[in-house]
């Protein structure tokens, strides 16, 4: 029996979701090529071209070269953290009762599913003297560039922590837990069993939750400084997401603002390369 | 002896870990219930015009938003699960670059403002109505063979492409419309960019909006270095507690049905 095929029916589904990806998922990407003209609103993607100018400008400001180097140490420090630590406490969490693990996982996932706006809001709560009711500096913790910089670290592990874990958990629980008794009935350690059995296992779980953390941290680092940041602590925490708002909507050159978000996607696309490549070569070595 | 205290540092981690991740609960709690009370607290926040105006209008987009993501994606996805196994190929690696290669913030604010939603309240729902992760994720699922062969039966019989999509495959399992619906609910309770970028009238400004505007005005309580205002960081905890409730019961949610899928894969496996 032939099956009956409907193109016309499939095309006009599937136009609403082409048109948006189109508009705004591609048309953004295009519109990078305004780092290399002269902008303008009227035409805003057909600019006069002028090569490598604007890039000239924003590596002779001081304060981009700044936000450069902290977007390329958040993106590292923030990903090992996120993807290795979790690994741990879920390998610990493997064979705890269901309602336990679940109800701790549920509550370290709150974190994960909150906006920055609201992380934002608990981290200047808890940031600041007066609500420990101590004097132990002149002021909040987001008022010093050292301190506010491992802050934006610790908030933002522990933002992206909950999933991770989540994420291990489940894959832990869904192999067979035969794996662990073998280990441990031929006389295995519980860091042997962790580093043989759970690392292999969990390996290319580890490659995917790496890939897909470093590709959002680049964003959430942005969002981040966009609501802890303030010019006190810019010199540790601006990064070129929230420099590139700064410039583009702030003070209006816009151009100049796209050549930084060119820079962030290319300092994006090499960490998501590089963490590929580690993930493979990772693979490989646990296999 | 060795293994009881390795369990012991094991729960000892765990608890740290527990106190830390449950930090703006704790924070938010703890702040609104000092004086005067969390529930005048509370009733200040619930009687504020701007925090219960920016509680309905983020309630409204998830309403009016979520339904629609989830049209779209359901859509797309049942429409690309049709499509040959080369043209498949095609199709996911162009809505698998968009997940890896963005632009930023100021092409997305360029491309907004070129096509004329600045300064209207759409700008809070088209820019992020879609998804190519669940239309990726969800274009798989109907190509699995179950799918396909309940799909084709309900052709042969007669049926039309909406029908056997709504009355046939959404129906089959719970998580189908729940996923994306979730999902989608939460991004638009949680989104605060477009808002922030594109929305210029405070009528419509959602609750992430009003809590962001009401910790920039409490600089003198919260020791930020920002500007000096009247909201109260009672207040503010209290405002910032109401906007993690539904965060609190997608993870419960989430955190709670997994050990039904995991039940379902090991019986499978056996």
């Amino acid at each position: 029996m032939v099956v009956p095929r409907n193109h016309l029916a499939w095309t006009l589904m599937l136009l609403p979701f082409a048109l948006w990806l189109v508009v705004f998922a591609y048309a953004p990407l295009f519109g990078l090529v305004a780092a290399f003209e002269d902008f303008s609103w009227g035409r805003p993607f057909v600019g006069a071209w002028v090569g490598l100018r604007n890039f000239a400008f924003l590596f002779a400001d001081p304060f981009f070269r700044v936000a450069a180097v902290n977007t390329m140490f958040f993106a590292l420090v923030k990903s090992v953290l996120i993807v290795s630590m979790p690994l741990f406490l879920a390998y610990a969490f493997r064979r705890a009762s269901r309602n336990a693990s679940f109800a701790y996982s549920g509550t370290v996932m709150v974190t994960h599913f909150s906006s920055w706006v609201v992380i934002g809001v608990a981290v200047r709560i808890l940031a600041s003297p007066q609500t420990w009711d101590i004097a132990l500096r002149a002021g909040s913790l987001l008022n010093s560039p050292v301190d506010a910089r491992w802050l934006f670290v610790l908030s933002d592990f522990l933002k992206g922590y909950g999933w991770v874990f989540f994420v291990y958990l489940v894959a832990l629980r869904s192999f067979d837990p035969e794996y662990w008794e073998v280990a441990e009935t031929e006389g295995a350690s519980t860091l042997q069993t962790f580093v043989h059995v759970a690392v292999p296992l969990l390996a290319p779980v580890a490659a995917v939750v790496a890939v897909l953390t470093v590709t959002n941290v680049v964003d959430s680092t942005t969002d981040q400084a966009l609501n802890l940041s303030h010019p006190g602590i810019y010199s540790a925490t601006d990064v070129i997401g929230s420099y590139a708002y700064r410039t583009a909507i702030r003070s209006g050159h816009i151009a100049r603002a796209v050549a930084a978000s060119l820079v962030e996607t290319g300092i994006r696309g090499a960490v998501v390369v590089a963490t590929l490549l580690a993930g493979m070569k990772f693979l490989r070595r646990v296999r | 002896m060795r293994r009881t205290a390795g369990r012991f540092g094991i729960a000892l981690f765990a608890m740290f870990t527990l106190i830390l991740l449950s930090y703006p609960a704790v924070a938010f709690a703890w702040h609104a219930a000092a004086a005067p009370g969390l529930l005048s607290s509370m009733h200040d926040v619930l009687t504020r015009r701007g925090i219960y105006q920016g509680f309905g209008v983020s309630l409204l987009l998830v309403v009016v938003s979520g339904p629609l993501s989830v049209a779209m994606t359901l859509l797309a996805s049942y429409a690309a699960s049709n499509l040959s196994r080369r043209h498949f190929r095609v199709f996911v690696i162009i809505i698998t670059i968009p997940l890896f290669v963005r632009a930023g913030l100021v092409p997305f604010y360029m491309v907004v403002r070129s096509v004329g939603l600045a300064g209207s309240p759409a700008a809070m729902i088209i820019p992020i109505l879609g998804s190519p992760a669940m239309v990726l994720l969800f274009s798989h699922v109907f190509r699995r063979t179950d799918y396909v062969t309940v799909r084709d039966a309900a052709r042969i019989d007669g049926a039309g492409e909406l029908r056997v999509l709504t009355s046939i495959l959404c129906p089959s399992s719970p998580w189908i419309v729940a996923l994306p619906l979730v999902t989608a609910a939460l991004e638009f309770w949680n989104s605060w960019i477009p808002a922030f970028l594109f929305v210029n009238d405070s009528r419509f400004y959602p609750l992430q909006i009003v809590i962001r505007e009401m910790a920039a005005f409490s600089g003198s309580s919260l020791d930020v270095g920002m500007g000096h205002g009247a909201v109260s960081s009672n207040v503010l905890a209290a405002a910032g507690l109401l906007a993690l409730v539904p965060s609190c019961l997608l993870a419960m949610l989430i955190a709670f049905h997994a050990d039904d899928t995991i039940a379902t894969r090991r019986l499978r496996s056996k």
